[in-house]
């Protein structure tokens, strides 16, 4: 269950790009339906793990469309992607075989409510703490089985953040830097993935 | 010649023996009793062992009970839920979670290049495949594995395999570090309890339903949650209810009924009690009979040998009209010997079936009709012109205007037989007798629990899936089996989704060869790219098989308990299908001796289609003996006359079930089986005695009380009673109509040729 929890982590993290937002600025629902339909970027990846002597990097882009669903693809060093679609996560190996990870429907659901400023989602899972220093929000896992794994996601960047740290239990660290892209288009190949 | 008296020592020291053969083998005796249906399966079906393997395995499943709930304060009513049910006594709840993933991949550590998934066996051929698949491991966020293994597993194979593998076992997810599963856009939160009670009798299951019944809807109405629940005890519980309704129903308006009737004809209860001594003497002797000729004694041939009594309340009322007369003891003792042999000789017939549980009931029903016989024969002469038992002068005369009817009918008989049997022809020739085994069709349990069940199964996942049950002596056999069956599956339908332990426990011989494989791979120097960007070095270990020993004491012994059970036989397991088999799946399924396809419904259903169809054969097979008994006994045209009596009573009764009832089914046939029984004894008393009055009134009596008895179960709400009810009250209906009609016509001044009684 725990992998389930760690794998849609990722995404839940991107879903609370919109909360971190929405919470900060008390914004009303209305608001929210204005946002745009789609949020896309570039990101850097550093993955420090404790045995090793320098961090993992990697690159991608990443999508977010409200109505079609979520895709995080990395491109360096080894093209891969996680994406959601209809509710369902899938993962893509870079021969193009792609596969489904279980759990993906509560992903979806948890993921949608996220964005769309559903507050009450998130708090179930995380205990949410904003820094009154910076413009940072942390979030700390309720659950003993997820912080078995997590100690604690850092989402900096106020309205869009831009940097997310995932510290883990076992003292190795993923730093996500985000860059968005304004009027992006989603690529025809991963809307139709979506499709 | 054998006297009387001399008769009544044996009967005496044969009953002594009887009931102390009874009492050594019902405490000393190797026999069980069997309730598993699927040991009542053609005999060469489906090995013992797989039985064997079935109970261990899913045996314990009629003690699980699930709830869900849904709602907004579903975790407030989830938490009062779990603490009203922890003061329940009898109920265990289920709280188990999965390890940590840091304690299951400390486990698998020391056996970390045993586990390759199809994927990481591809890349062994190539370095830069493999360290495309090293590094797509460490970038991807969706392993939380990899943190876990990189320190003592650089490779990555292990936690790639455990990612895999443990992604692919449950369809169940965790909130709250409670048990969720999502249908409709409703998260439900699930408990799993166990009903832990040894004996799980009617009554417990009924008092346990009834108090978690109560608690559920006590939770429901205080937070306002949706809850549904589901197991076989409420299925029990509420069948058993039923059933004891309409025995208390039924029961008491039969009992009124037969009590009224022996009083209305005798004045008298003592009837009532010396039925009801013969009645258990028989069940005895049948009793005794299967304890002699079987070991595992399945539930159900009791159930189906419930068709005795019918037969034996026959001979009661026989033997009570004679004592009313002043004929001799052996124009009883001629037809009631005549027609227990020829009913016996069906039931030999029946009894030389390849179907365990209609031998069983055919050995029950001859040994319990000759204890009937054998009980009568020798009280016979004690009851002669007893006042207890002495007709009533009304019910005399009304026999007497009976038997006016009779020959009324008698003399007509040829137009009214003829004029049946093409109604009957006819019938059968447009409408078509149909025949539908399905089990579940019997199922009486309420729609609503039957939604529940539907529901359970959506949020389990568990709708159109397949169990396949695999047995073998060893464990390490098993492991390979289970192997062997998956990869034929596999073959032949590669879509199928396939979910068991296997992934987590491969055989020793598998894990072997992957070992190899990574052995010759670090030969071949195929990981050193991917390790060198990692800065990290993996010198292989020795090969150390995970075995299931040490499986069972590790972290994931919870998991191998669900999969794997030991038996007296040797071990078994289970791994579930999803998807729909096709036709060379199910064959090769079907070919396998120690591979099952589990679906208790369907294996019942067949099974009951085998059964019915044999059990008409038989019917038909034991029909054509006793008519060459007729015919020998009574020369051809009597002998077919009473064929065609008995052969058109059962007809007009499978006529009649099937226009009330869409489709037959083998209850209705058990009723036949009755029918055919009693149409014998009618028909030949009537050809022994004639048209006389108290051949009339025996026979009234009987079909009377065997409606009373029988024939009000069709109105019984449980299916598989219904039929057997409403079959047995048209067949008893036209058995006594009819079976008249085979009688010799009597011929004035001329006594018939068997039969030496004067009216009463």
């Amino acid at each position: 269950m725990l992998l389930k929890h760690l794998s849609y982590l990722f995404l839940l993290i991107i879903g609370s790009l919109s909360f971190s937002s929405t919470a900060a600025s008390n914004e009303s629902s209305e608001k929210n339906l204005m946002k745009p339909n789609l949020i896309a970027g570039t990101f850097e990846q550093n993955k420090f793990f404790k045995i090793l002597t320098r961090p993992i990097k990697s690159s991608g882009d990443f999508y977010l469309d409200q109505k079609l669903g979520f895709y995080w693809q990395t491109i360096k060093p080894v093209n891969s992607a996680i994406f959601l679609k209809s509710g369902e996560l899938m993962e893509k190996d870079h021969h193009g075989n792609i596969k489904s990870i279980v759990g993906g429907g509560t992903l979806a659901s948890v993921l949608i409510k996220a964005i769309s400023g559903d507050i009450n989602a998130l708090k179930n899972e995380f205990e949410l703490l904003k820094h009154q220093g910076n413009d940072c929000l942390e979030l700390k896992p309720k659950q003993e089985i997820l912080r078995q794994a997590i100690t604690k996601i850092d989402i900096c960047g106020g309205l869009k953040p831009e940097s997310i740290k995932l510290f883990e239990s076992k003292g190795n660290k993923t730093e996500i830097q985000l860059t968005y892209h304004e009027n992006a288009i989603m690529p025809e190949a991963i809307r139709a993935q979506l499709q | 010649m054998l006297s009387y008296s001399n008769f009544q020592k044996l009967y005496v020291t044969q009953l002594l023996l009887i009931l102390l053969l009874g009492g050594y083998q019902f405490a000393f005796g190797s026999w069980q009793v069997q309730t598993n249906v699927l040991s009542i399966l053609p005999n060469t079906q489906i090995s013992k062992a797989l039985l064997s393997s079935e109970q261990a395995l899913f045996g314990q499943a009629k003690k699980k009970v699930t709830v869900a709930l849904t709602g907004e304060k579903v975790l407030i009513a989830h938490n009062a839920l779990v603490a009203k049910l922890n003061q329940i006594e009898s109920v265990d709840i289920h709280t188990e979670q999965l390890p940590s993933i840091a304690q299951i991949s400390q486990f698998y550590a020391p056996f970390k290049d045993n586990f390759l998934t199809a994927q990481y066996v591809k890349a062994l051929d190539d370095e830069s495949e493999m360290q495309s698949l090293i590094l797509s491991q460490v970038t991807q966020m969706a392993n939380p594995f990899v943190s876990e293994t990189i320190a003592f597993s650089p490779r990555l194979a292990l936690a790639e395999y455990l990612n895999t593998e443990f992604n692919n076992l449950t369809s169940y997810k965790q909130k709250q570090g409670l048990i969720t599963a999502e249908l409709n856009e409703k998260i439900y939160y699930l408990i799993s309890l166990t009903i832990a009670t040894d004996a799980f009798s009617i009554k417990e299951s009924q008092l346990i339903s009834q108090q978690l019944q109560s608690v559920f809807l006590s939770i429901k109405s205080e937070f306002n949650v949706e809850l549904i629940y589901s197991g076989v005890l409420f299925h029990t519980a509420q069948s058993s209810k039923q059933a004891e309704d309409e025995i208390s129903t039924f029961g008491l308006i039969s009992l009124i009924g037969i009590i009224l009737l022996i009083l209305v004809v005798f004045r008298s209860i003592t009837p009532l009690f010396i039925a009801l001594w013969v009645i258990s003497l028989a069940i005895i002797y049948g009793g005794i009979g299967l304890m002699l000729f079987f070991d595992d004694i399945h539930l159900l041939s009791f159930v189906f040998a419930v068709t005795l009594i019918g037969i034996v309340i026959d001979y009661c009322f026989h033997t009570f009209v004679h004592a009313n007369t002043h004929h001799s003891a052996k124009a009883l003792i001629t037809p009631l010997l005549l027609g227990f042999i020829t009913t016996a000789l069906g039931y030999l017939v029946i009894a030389s079936s390849p179907m365990a549980l209609l031998t069983q009931v055919a050995v029950f029903m001859i040994f319990g009709l000759l204890g009937a016989l054998l009980t009568v024969l020798a009280v016979l002469p004690k009851l002669k012109q007893n006042e207890q038992l002495k007709v009533q002068y009304s019910v005399t005369q009304a026999s007497e205007r009976l038997k006016t009817v009779n020959l009324y009918l008698i003399k007509h008989r040829t137009g009214i037989l003829l004029g049946l049997s093409l109604l009957a022809i006819g019938f059968i020739a447009i409408y078509k007798v149909s025949f539908n085994d399905d089990i579940r069709l019997l199922n009486s349990s309420p729609a609503w629990l039957m939604e529940n069940e539907k529901t359970m199964s959506h949020l389990s996942n568990m709708q159109s899936i397949n169990r396949i049950i695999v047995y073998a002596p060893t464990i390490e056999a098993l492991l390979q089996k289970q192997e062997y069956a998956i990869t034929q599956l596999k073959s032949e339908q590669a879509q199928l989704d396939i979910k068991g332990l296997f992934g987590l426990l491969p055989s020793p011989s598998k894990q072997k060869l992957h070992y190899e494989l990574v052995n010759k791979a670090e030969q071949n120097k195929v990981f050193d790219l991917g390790l060198a960007q990692l800065g990290l070095s993996d010198p292989l270990t020795e090969f150390n098989a995970l075995t299931y020993k040490i499986f069972k004491a590790g972290p994931l012994s919870d998991i191998a308990d669900i999969y794997i059970v030991q038996h007296e036989l040797g071990y078994a397991l289970w791994f579930s299908v999803k998807g729909e088999l096709n036709q060379n799946t199910t064959k090769w399924l079907s070919q396998q001796q120690d591979i099952l396809l589990y679906d208790t419904a369907k294996n019942v259903s067949s099974a009951l289609s085998q059964y019915r169809s044999e059990l008409i054969n038989l019917l038909l097979i034991a029909f054509l003996a006793i008519t060459l008994v007729l015919i020998a006994r009574y020369g051809i045209k009597q002998g077919l006359l009473s064929t065609l009596a008995i052969g058109l009573s059962a007809v007009s009764a499978v006529i009649f079930t099937n226009l009330i009832s869409e489709h037959l089914n083998i209850f209705n046939l058990l009723g036949i089986l009755l029918i055919l029984a009693l149409a014998i004894d009618y028909v030949i008393f009537y050809q022994e005695q004639g048209i006389k009055g108290p051949t009339l009134l025996a026979i009234t009596l009987s079909a009377l009380s065997s409606i009373l008895a029988f024939g009000m179960l069709a109105f019984s709400q449980t299916p598989a009673v219904q039929s057997f009810g409403s079959t047995v009250m048209f067949g008893i209906t036209f058995t006594f109509l009819i079976a008249p009609m085979s009688a010799n016509l009597p011929r004035p001044n001329k006594k018939i040729k068997q039969g030496n009684l004067n009216d009463t």
